[in-house]
């Protein structure tokens, strides 16, 4: 077995035994399920599809643990990192354009802070037409639940660059962007990185 | 010495044009007269008011400058008589039209009041040398025409006995003030003795004419009550019918029209307002009645009203649900869609303006069925859903933020207008502790003060919104005996249309979601969430004239399905105020925008 299946077989049991379960033991699971991946891939192969659903409702802390959620890094005056970032592209009809979205969060009700919100438009058919280009974006940050929030203005969009797609995964660029902070009205350059998961 | 701030010539006969007369007091003119929302001949007596009022002031001004200038004396008795006779009318006015409850009256008896109690001129001008010679003819003419006056009070008697007592009133009066002009110049043992005199006769037609005008008051505060009175019965069984009508053919019938599914829900909406407004005069007329004539009866109960009405909105909300519901058990897939985008754009706008939010979610169900009967226009519903949602989260998200940068709790206008209003050490005060304005001095004598501390001063009003789609206007929701009129034609497009490129509506593609049709609909009517400036104009109105005469145009004062929530019913002497605010700032759901400087 690759070492890629053995590490999704981890998180499938992982996933499977933290629904429930408290953090103290959370590393002690992790090692049991790499063992069990290792000793009964049969048996471990049956319940795969039933995992694999399992895992797709856990709790998005667990993926984000294991590093499969993808990663934001920006520096909006101070840093902001999220340890997840998942992508939409979500095609519209009656001739509106396509919507590319890249959030910290799952969903709104998942919401984790620094909360990071990034939408843009674009007329491309497919990410992989994107790639290599520079979508003007709306960005949105907020480092505390309830604090300031930083943001771009109307006639000011940041610049992603699209860096590279493939089937799992997007790599972005904030290239350029200014965005003005809520509280202080003052404005804050940012720069930073996505790397976020794709729809399954 | 306390000075009263007099009118110049020219604007005391302005008032005697009939559209001032309707205006209300303001900072800039303390001495306008409460608007009144009786009949004609309420309006006659109002109309009177300000004309006496006027003259009264006037009279003020034109003794002051002779009493500064040591010529008092030049002055006639006959001009300070009639000074103190007009002062005399003008309350009796007020305390005819508070018969009526009308707050207007109520601020003109404490004007006349106040100016009796102030004027110092009939005093002085008694007491000065130069006056005994005509106070001594007066005295002579007194005693020779007694015979006279025993002759009219035996006429006035006549006309009590035939119970023709308007007829007995109107002599009376004729006689008594005729009288006064000159007893009030007299020494006040001739007063006395007049009043001795006519003391049976007053006794007799003055009690019977209060009777009298209070009957009539109750008639026709009755009356207009009876008129405004919806009959909640007959428009709820009509929501059934057109819920029925929709469920059967896609179509009901209106007013013998044939009206679509949405185009039901703007009739609807329409039938509500005017509801909405009827119910909110009828509890006003209540107030007025309950004021001054007594306990409304139990055929007229306010609390059966409020109930009614609240049972009629609850009904009419559920209806919308339902006409969409029936709508969509019925519509066919390749009708789904255009039904959909249409029934959007019918609700926005009475979205916006109903009291209970909790059945907006209950449309959206709704709504749901009907896109489900086309997987197309599903798909498309989804995944328009996606791309706004969120970015209208955080849109409201920075709004939010922003707007609290700006604002305060103490800017709100009713802490403004609470702080304004209250007594201090030398100002009375429109209240005291733990009440609520009213009249308790006249508003000429208590504006100035209050206004002196709200001109030009921030604030900030909650719920702004247009009266119409092309108003110049937009008014604040009345919260807590304030409202405010905010300009309506700010210049937003750049913010509009960045809303709309969010929104992903144009021309040719709607909005696709109700909360993107609720907010793309506000934006481009000019709906707020709040608006922050400066005041600019700060007026009194009654409470009860406010609401007992309010226009169909503008019932978004208060919310559709509520009423207004005081904790006791309002009297006659209660007040609002309003304010026009100029504009720095406003906040919509989802922008803040900062509004260029006017030069």
């Amino acid at each position: 077995m690759s070492r890629h299946g053995i590490t999704v077989m981890a998180g499938c049991w992982l996933a499977l035994a933290t629904l429930g379960c408290s953090k103290e033991d959370f590393t002690e699971l992790v090692d049991k399920a790499k063992n069990a991946a290792t000793e009964g891939s049969s048996q471990v192969a049956e319940n795969v599809e039933a995992a694999k659903q399992k895992m797709a409702s856990a709790s998005a802390g667990v993926q984000e643990q294991l590093n499969l959620a993808g990663r934001i890094e920006l520096s909006v005056g101070e840093p902001a990192r999220t340890d997840a970032c998942y992508v939409n592209f979500v095609p519209q009809g009656s001739g509106r354009p396509t919507i590319l979205q890249l959030q910290s969060y799952r969903s709104a009700a998942q919401e984790s802070f620094p909360s990071i919100f990034l939408q843009a438009q674009t007329n491309a058919e497919s990410l992989t037409e994107l790639v290599g280009k520079t979508l003007p974006a709306r960005l949105f940050v907020q480092p505390q639940q309830g604090g300031p929030v930083l943001f771009s203005q109307d006639a000011e969009p940041v610049a992603l660059k699209i860096v590279s797609v493939d089937d799992k995964t997007l790599a972005a660029e904030l290239v350029s962007g200014s965005l003005l902070n809520t509280a202080s009205g003052t404005s804050i350059a940012a720069t930073g990185t996505f790397t976020g998961t794709l729809p399954q | 010495m306390m000075t009263i701030r007099i009118q110049s010539v020219a604007a005391a006969c302005c008032l005697l044009l009939p559209a001032l007369v309707s205006a209300n007091p303001n900072n800039e003119d303390v001495h306008k007269v409460l608007a009144v929302f009786g009949g004609d001949e309420v309006k006659r007596w109002q109309a009177q008011a300000a004309e006496l009022y006027a003259s009264c002031l006037e009279d003020f001004k034109t003794f002051s400058e002779a009493d500064e200038k040591g010529r008092l004396g030049r002055l006639s008795g006959k001009e300070i008589g009639q000074f103190r006779v007009k002062l005399e009318q003008l309350n009796r006015i007020g305390e005819f039209l508070q018969l009526f409850g009308e707050p207007c009256g109520a601020d003109l008896e404490l004007r006349a009041q106040e100016l009796i109690a102030r004027e110092p001129f009939t005093q002085k001008w008694r007491a000065l040398p130069s006056s005994r010679r005509y106070i001594n003819s007066l005295e002579v003419t007194f005693q020779k025409q007694r015979v006279q006056r025993l002759k009219v009070i035996e006429k006035i008697m006549k006309l009590a006995q035939k119970e023709q007592w308007s007829q007995a009133e109107q002599e009376f009066y004729r006689v008594w003030d005729g009288l006064h002009v000159a007893l009030f110049v007299m020494p006040s043992n001739y007063r006395k003795g007049v009043a001795g005199e006519f003391m049976f006769v007053q006794g007799k037609v003055i009690p019977a004419m209060f009777e009298i005008r209070r009957t009539a008051a109750k008639q026709q505060l009755t009356k207009a009550r009876t008129e405004q009175l919806p009959d909640f019965a007959a428009i709820t069984a009509e929501l059934a019918k057109t819920v029925n009508g929709i469920a059967a053919t896609g179509q009901a019938d209106w007013d013998g029209a044939a009206v679509s599914g949405p185009a039901a829900v703007e009739k609807l909406a329409e039938r509500w307002r005017d509801v909405h407004v009827a119910t909110l005069r009828c509890l006003a007329i209540d107030w007025a009645f309950a004021s001054r004539l007594g306990r409304v009866g139990k055929t007229l109960d306010s609390a059966s009203v409020k109930s009614q009405y609240a049972k009629f909105s609850a009904a009419s909300a559920d209806a919308v649900t339902k006409l969409i519901a029936a709508d969509a058990a019925r519509v066919s897939e390749a009708e789904a869609a255009s039904l959909y985008t249409a029934y959007l754009r019918s609700l926005a706008p009475l979205a916006r303006v109903i009291a209970d939010q909790t059945a907006i979610p209950k449309w959206e169900t709704a709504l749901a069925t009907l896109a489900a009967k086309s997987p197309s226009l599903a798909a498309e519903v989804q995944a328009y859903t996606t791309a706004t949602g969120e970015l209208l989260r955080w849109r409201a998200r920075v709004a939010t933020a922003l707007a609290a940068a700006k604002s305060d709790q103490k800017l709100l206008l009713p802490t403004r207008m609470l702080d304004a209003t209250r007594q201090e050490t030398n100002y009375g005060g429109f209240y005291s502790q733990g009440m609520l304005p009213f009249l308790r001095e006249s508003i000429p004598k208590l504006l100035p003060h209050a206004a002196s501390k709200l001109i030009d001063t921030p604030a900030v009003a909650l719920d702004v919104l247009r009266v119409s789609p092309t108003s110049r206007a937009a008014i604040s929701r009345y919260r807590l005996r304030t409202y405010a009129n905010v300009p309506a034609t700010l210049d937003l497009a750049r913010e509009v249309a960045s809303l709309k490129a969010d929104l992903l509506v144009s021309d040719q593609a709607p909005p696709l979601s109700l909360a993107a049709a609720i907010s793309a609909h506000s934006a481009e009517r000019g709906d707020f969430v709040s608006a922050g400036g400066t005041i600019d104009k700060v007026y009194v109105e009654g409470l009860i004239t406010r609401f007992a005469a309010l226009p169909t145009a503008a019932s978004v004062l208060v919310p559709l399905g509520a009423t207004l929530g005081e904790t006791k019913p309002p009297h006659h002497r209660d007040v609002l105020f309003r304010f026009d605010l100029k504009p720095a700032w406003v906040r919509h759901d989802h922008f803040f925008a900062e509004l260029p400087v006017a030069e």
